[in-house]
């Protein structure tokens, strides 16, 4: 009994006790053992293959772990260690990349992406978890990064193309280029260059041997591939003679078609100027569709409380509109055959869908909107004329519902068909776009600023061809003034009289070509 | 034998006191290291691309700037949304209504969904034609697109509520694909 006391009584056996406590406690927690294995390293650059240690440093997860001074020779990139702030800097392709022990966050460039675990420490130096290597290497360098992790096998700079070959095929007035890619991916065509086609395949990884087109074939004059970090960007150029292009997707997605269209040659030369884009325009359903122009919808923009956009000096966007849309129909009215009907006769608020169903219930065989523009400063002017963009490929259509389903919403399927049935059209829209971009840009000598493709509201669910002009700007000091004047009123109503009549001549036509 | 039991009383405090800060030591480091990578600066910044529109309204200006990166992207949205009303420092006209201001972003994680929520000045009597309405929704949208590659739709709202069009023209009553507006 006096021996404990004397030993507790000794200040020093205190200390001792409380240290041997605290160290047990202290270990307590993190009791396991870090699993190691040895992983095989692959390269694709011809290096000879090595083997690297990888641990488990978190309990309770799977997450395998590299060493800091393994990354980096792996890599082969040079590394950069700060023991007193435990920040390990590697510099990968010109990124600086920033790992600090103990932080889930990694910082790249002036990006920061958070890892799911932290960044550990042991034997003296930093753990990086292997979803750095799997995950976010590939998004801050153009290194393909392949990591199994049942057979501990890494590949590095491994190239495994998804878009892997391309084929071309002419027939008649069409070029068919196809992109066939290993899994289905999601594409855009950026067709904003003239005579080009930019087609965007995110995610993909293009083999760039394998699409690659030297000479001219059809409408097509040459096809090149770019990697950029997170999509494969095909440029297909093409000939002058294009005219119109499709986009589609077959084979379950995974294979892309460009189907481009070369105008058909007319006897009179075709004087209608091309917008600066080229037309997109839909597949199959649309071949053949016969129009007849007996009946044209006009619909004058906004009304009654919606007053749409205000002019220099008070000048009212609804009463501009409308002034225009009777205009229309006095000298279509003129015209044998030809019965015109009003979306609104008063300056009244009428719904845009109560304007597009009022079309349909009308049977008319074509719809235009009259719209006045208007922009942030008072630069802007000139005329233009939209139609509605396509829906998107058979594929994304498929998304599109799926989505909808997910969602629940009854009416979405009401909103996809009607968007179909626009689309039935689009060939014939785009054709009166045309027609009146160019009556009212030569007709009145009013800037050009092109056919243009958007969502419009009230086109959606059109049953004819429609199209929006927007007949000049309100916010341009002249051309508001311009636009309040009834004589300009009355040219502007006489171009677009004229466009009805050029479409109306040119749908009789095709139905002649092809009774 | 007092001594003893006195001794053993203050052993046992200074052990309870130990193990307190030693388990409160725990719940710390264990508890959310963002946070304090936040408090001490550390999300650092990234710099972003912002549209504008240009002066006659048919092409968009790009701009690049800094922000402080934010650990939500709700937060990081609505910081990128902020420099765009903030209007352009270069060429490029600023490309919404006058007293546009964005209420609140929401992402909706898992359908990859952002809301954006304005004030009512968006659809205010300033807004319309076909070239404002296009040339308003690409700036923002094509700012999403560029500097937010993970949202795949915008659904816009005004004061909470979705609106059928900005001014009468395009379509708003469904999401939209800022992959479109590249």
């Amino acid at each position: 009994m006096i021996r404990v006391r004397q030993i507790l009584t000794f200040p020093g056996a205190l200390v001792v006790v409380l240290l041997l406590l605290s160290s047990g406690l202290a270990q307590a927690p993190d009791g396991f053992e870090p699993e190691t294995v040895t992983a095989k390293v692959r390269y694709g650059d011809g290096r000879s293959s090595q083997s690297v240690t990888l641990k488990r440093l978190v309990p309770d997860s799977n997450e395998w772990f590299i060493a800091g001074s393994d990354l980096a020779d792996i890599l082969q990139v040079g590394r950069y260690w700060r023991f007193d702030v435990r920040k390990l800097v590697l510099r990968i392709d010109g990124n600086r990349i920033t790992f600090t022990v103990g932080a889930r966050s990694v910082v790249g460039g002036e990006r920061t992406i958070l890892l799911r675990q932290e960044v550990a420490f042991d034997a003296g130096e930093p753990w990086i978890p292997m979803e750095f290597l799997r995950e976010v290497l590939p998004q801050l360098s153009e290194r393909s990064v392949g990591w199994d992790p049942d057979t501990l096998l890494l590949s590095l700079g491994e190239q495994s193309y998804n878009v892997t070959s391309m084929g071309i095929r002419t027939e008649g007035l069409f070029t068919e280029l196809r992109i066939k890619m290993s899994s289905p991916l999601a594409f855009r065509v950026d067709d904003s260059r003239p005579r080009h086609l930019f087609l965007k395949i995110y995610g993909g990884r293009a083999d760039r041997d394998a699409l690659r087109l030297g000479r001219p074939q059809g409408l097509i004059e040459s096809v090149g591939a770019q990697q950029e970090r997170t999509a494969a960007v095909v440029e297909v150029r093409l000939s002058e003679l294009a005219s119109k292009y499709q986009s589609l997707s077959e084979d379950g997605g995974k294979t892309v078609v460009l189907r481009v269209e070369q105008a058909p040659i007319t006897t009179i030369p075709d004087p209608v100027p091309r917008g600066p884009h080229l037309v997109q325009t839909l597949p199959p359903e649309a071949k053949g569709r016969k129009v007849e122009v007996r009946k044209v919808i006009i619909d004058a923009g906004h009304g009654g409380a919606d007053i749409g956009r205000a002019g220099v000096g008070g000048l009212l966007e609804k009463d501009v509109t409308l002034a225009i849309a009777h205009e229309v129909e006095r000298v279509l009215r003129r015209e044998r055959d030809i019965d015109v009907v009003l979306t609104r006769r008063e300056d009244t608020d009428v719904g845009l869908v109560e304007r597009t169903e009022m079309a349909n219930q009308e049977a008319g065989d074509v719809l235009i909107s009259i719209h006045c523009n208007g922009w942030y400063n008072s630069a802007a002017n000139g005329v233009e004329t939209y139609f509605l963009s396509p829906a998107k490929t058979e594929w994304d259509a498929d998304v599109a519902r799926a989505e909808n389903a997910a969602v629940g919403a009854a009416e979405d399927l009401d909103f996809i068909l009607w968007d179909l049935v626009q689309n039935l059209y689009i060939q014939e829209s785009a054709t009166l776009a045309e027609a009146v971009q160019q009556r009212m840009s030569n007709d009145l000598k009013l800037r050009n600023r092109g056919v243009k493709q958007a969502g419009f509201r009230v086109l959606v669910g059109a049953y004819m061809p429609a199209i929006l002009v927007e007949v000049g700007f309100l916010s341009h000091a002249e051309e508001s003034k311009r636009l309040g004047s009834a004589s300009f009123q009355r040219d502007i109503a006489r171009a677009l009289a004229d466009a009805i009549l050029d479409f109306r001549a040119r749908m009789d036509a095709v139905r002649e070509e092809s009774p | 034998m007092r001594r003893f039991v006195l001794l053993f009383v203050a052993l046992a405090l200074v052990m309870a006191g130990l193990s307190y800060w030693y388990v409160a030591r725990q719940v710390d480091t264990d508890g959310d290291v963002d946070d304090e990578l936040e408090i001490a600066g550390e999300m650092g910044t990234r710099a972003v691309t912002l549209y504008f529109g240009n002066s006659q309204g048919d092409g968009l200006i790009s701009e690049t700037r800094t922000i402080q990166a934010r650990r939500y992207r709700d937060e990081e949205v609505e910081a990128v949304v902020a420099e765009l009303l903030r209007g352009p420092e270069r060429d490029g006209v600023r490309s919404f209504p006058e007293g546009t201001l964005l209420r609140r972003a929401f992402y909706d994680e898992d359908n990859h969904m952002l809301y954006l929520d304005f004030n009512g000045a968006l659809v205010a009597e300033e807004m319309g034609g076909s070239t404002m309405e296009l040339m308003t929704m690409g700036s923002l949208l094509r700012t999403i697109a560029v500097d937010f590659p993970e949202v795949a739709h915008v659904q816009f709202l005004v004061e909470g509520l979705e609106v059928e069009t900005l001014g009468g023209n395009v379509d708003l009553t469904r999401p939209l694909r800022p992959g479109d507006w590249l």
